[in-house]
């Protein structure tokens, strides 16, 4: 959050936040992503509602009608399924708050500074999916896929402004010392002072 | 009264050991360092600090959580100061004005009234938290399964409507995490719902794993898809807190802590709200609003006195109702039950001196805290200078064995990452993650109170609306979801419009 943001944010010191909004309740063009996304929630909520129709409701134990299992599943998948038109029909006729990345969320990582860039989500995703459901509990000890995910990952995001100080070497260095001790110092850690099996 | 202040005391000197210290200052400290951290956040911290203290026993895993949260969110202000960049939401108010006082070159000064301003927060909600506890659990008693049902309802309702900017993706994220909860055994008959045949999914999706997934592994994702630049830290002058600065702005201390503990006890609302609500009610009532924004001391305070005081404030429904005051809390609350404490009304009958023991483990977290802040400053700069790209991908590490740690099955280890990649595209699009916890964490008492709460009345929907307490809960969680509706909420402010208006014509 920039400080321009905190500004405006500032304003949300009251509880009523709509008042702060206006551009909820401004026109404007459409919004495919809320639209979609609109959409998504309201087959997701109508799946929810009718899997919760199709339930057993133990009628033969005797449970009543008003105490089936299905009851709440099925009337939260009701209102996402509500909330989702709604959503749907705001994005179709470019009402709402600004969606999309301008959105500047509260929580956590959402604060810093940069930017995402294509190639460093991909990257992300690919390391954690390669890390997770290619390496543990496929064969090779906790330690070593550790090693090569924290390894990976540091050399190949500071890789292009490694590459451009002409540090590539020392970077490598410091990739390889780092991933060498974090995964000796998580694989000893937990293994041997809080006794928890490793993946 | 008096047996209250003996339980406390003898809660205190029950952590006396040299092995709770320890685990104190650690934790405090630990915290204090995630909190510089931007992108780390106090849930974070939390979940996997669960995971890793799930072998310990209860008493000192709570120990650790506690001093974590308060260190977290005290660190954020640091980087706040020093960086602008909040290291926590709830810091993001701090921001203002602590920058500004670090670019006049009194960063050491915004820090040292960071800290003033924070302990002075905490002691204060440390205060109501001692008090307000076994009230609450007492009226508590009188509640029944209607009550429960619309409190859980509110805490969702509220955390959506305030977390973010559009409180529709905030419900919706809500109800998703309200049925991701209702996944696996119900909790009155023992079917399976949405289970699909896979034993994996019959017992649930785990919850520490769902939560570290959430926020772990989406924050991971999120600030490894960032570039950030190195940071510039500023020259840090004395750092000696100025008690000074309080006693003057006692009146905006006294107010924030106030502030700060009420949108603590309301459900899902959490410290970032606390900071931005005192911040603001501090410029309305301060002799100099011009100041604020450009190194006003007085808005420094509040906001860091407000996300404080909040602290303990969210702590309060979660011991006394097992309603989570915010999302840190909600992940606490879960963590409690993990280790076999029952918060909510009858734990004050069955456990009174747990209630006190949390409330000390709150006052040993502010000891570390003030301990940090006045020793540690200048050393714990260093850790601004390390580079994300090495801390998140150990991070993520810790995720995956912390998910791994609960029942040693991979099964949760997918089911964090699932949840991650789920939250970290859902958060590129405005969605975020605290009602969703919230939700998940007050599924199932959702669920149980409705289904028994009907059986109880044969069916009739009228003692959910009727019954004092119910009925003035039902018509705050309406009059949320309608003043969120745009004509109906044009309706609301222009008629708030003429009526003041009609009143500032009587004066």
């Amino acid at each position: 959050m920039t400080p321009a943001d905190g500004q405006s944010a500032a304003g949300r010191g009251g509880l009523n936040r709509p008042a702060e909004y206006p551009a909820a309740q401004a026109g404007g063009p459409a919004q495919p992503a809320d639209f979609l996304f609109g959409l998504f929630w309201a087959v997701l909520g109508a799946s929810i509602a009718w899997g919760s129709w199709t339930m057993d409701r133990l009628e033969r134990q005797g449970v009543e009608p008003y105490a089936v299992p299905g009851l709440v599943p099925g009337l939260l998948g009701l209102i996402l399924l509500g909330f989702g038109l709604i959503l749907a029909l705001r994005g179709w006729r470019g009402r709402g708050a600004v969606a999309t990345e301008e959105v500047a969320p509260s929580e956590g990582a959402s604060e810093s500074q940069g930017k995402a860039e294509p190639w460093r989500i991909g990257l992300a995703l690919l390391l954690v999916l390669g890390f997770v459901l290619g390496l543990l509990g496929r064969g090779p000890p906790f330690w070593l896929c550790a090693f090569l995910f924290v390894f990976l990952a540091i050399a190949l995001f500071e890789w292009p402004e490694r590459r451009a100080a002409g540090t590539l070497g020392r970077g490598l260095a410091v990739a390889f010392l780092v991933a060498a001790g974090a995964a000796a110092a998580v694989s000893f850690v937990f293994q041997e002072v809080f006794l928890v099996r490793l993946p | 009264m008096f047996d209250g202040l003996i339980l406390l005391g003898q809660s205190v000197l029950g952590f006396m050991d040299p092995m709770s210290l320890t685990y104190t200052f650690g934790a405090t400290l630990l915290g204090i360092l995630v909190g510089c951290m931007p992108g780390l956040s106090a849930t974070l911290a939390i979940s996997l600090l669960t995971t890793l203290t799930i072998k310990l026993p209860a008493h000192d895993a709570i120990l650790i959580l506690v001093c974590a949260y308060v260190g977290t969110i005290y660190g954020g202000s640091r980087t706040a100061i020093l960086l602008n960049i909040p290291g926590t939401a709830a810091n993001a108010a701090a921001c203002l004005d602590g920058y500004q006082l670090a670019r006049q070159g009194k960063a050491g000064r915004a820090m040292g009234i960071a800290t003033t301003g924070s302990v002075a927060g905490s002691i204060f909600g440390i205060l109501c938290l001692a008090t307000i506890t076994p009230w609450l659990a007492e009226k508590a008693l009188a509640f029944q399964s209607y009550e429960f049902f619309w409190l859980a309802l509110f805490g969702v309702m509220m955390s959506g409507s305030i977390t973010g900017d559009d409180p529709l993706k905030g419900w919706i994220m809500g109800m998703l995490g309200l049925f991701v909860a209702q996944i696996g055994q119900d909790g009155i008959h023992a079917l399976e719902r949405f289970s699909f045949g896979d034993p994996n999914l019959a017992g649930g999706l785990s919850l520490i794993p769902t939560l570290v997934g959430a926020f772990g592994a989406s924050e991971v994702l999120t600030v490894m898809s960032e570039r950030a630049a190195r940071p510039k830290v500023h020259a840090v002058d004395s750092i000696i807190p100025r008690f000074r600065d309080v006693i003057v702005h006692w009146k905006t201390v006294l107010r924030s802590g106030v502030i700060g503990v009420y949108i603590g006890i309301l459900p899902g609302v959490g410290e970032d709200m606390a900071a931005w609500s005192s911040y603001a009610a501090a410029k309305r009532a301060s002799k100099h609003p011009e100041e604020f924004g450009h190194g006003s001391v007085e808005g420094l305070i509040a906001a860091e006195t407000g996300d404080n005081a909040s602290i303990p404030g969210g702590i309060i429904p979660a011991l006394a109702l097992a309603i989570p005051g915010s999302a840190p809390a909600a992940v606490l609350l879960a963590a409690m039950i993990i280790h076999g404490v029952n918060p909510g009304p009858m734990l004050m009958i069955q456990h009174p001196q747990f209630v006190y023991d949390v409330v000390a483990m709150n006052l040993l977290a502010t000891i570390g805290m003030l301990f940090f802040g006045l020793f540690l400053v200048k050393p714990l700069l260093k850790v601004l200078l390390v580079p994300r790209s090495m801390i998140m991908p150990i991070v993520f590490l810790l995720c995956t064995v912390g998910s791994f740690a609960i029942a040693s099955r991979l099964f949760d280890v997918y089911t964090m990452l699932g949840v991650g990649l789920v939250g970290f595209f859902l958060r590129r699009f405005g969605y975020q993650m605290a009602p969703f916890v919230l939700g998940l964490v007050l599924g199932d008492l959702l669920d149980k109170s409705f289904r028994r709460g009907l059986v109880l009345s044969g069916g009739e929907l009228d003692p959910f609306f009727t019954r004092p307490i119910s009925g003035l809960l039902a018509a705050i969680v309406l009059l949320t979801l309608l003043l969120n509706i745009p004509p109906i909420h044009r309706l609301y402010t222009q008629a708030k419009q003429a009526t003041l208006a009609r009143f500032s014509r009587t004066a």
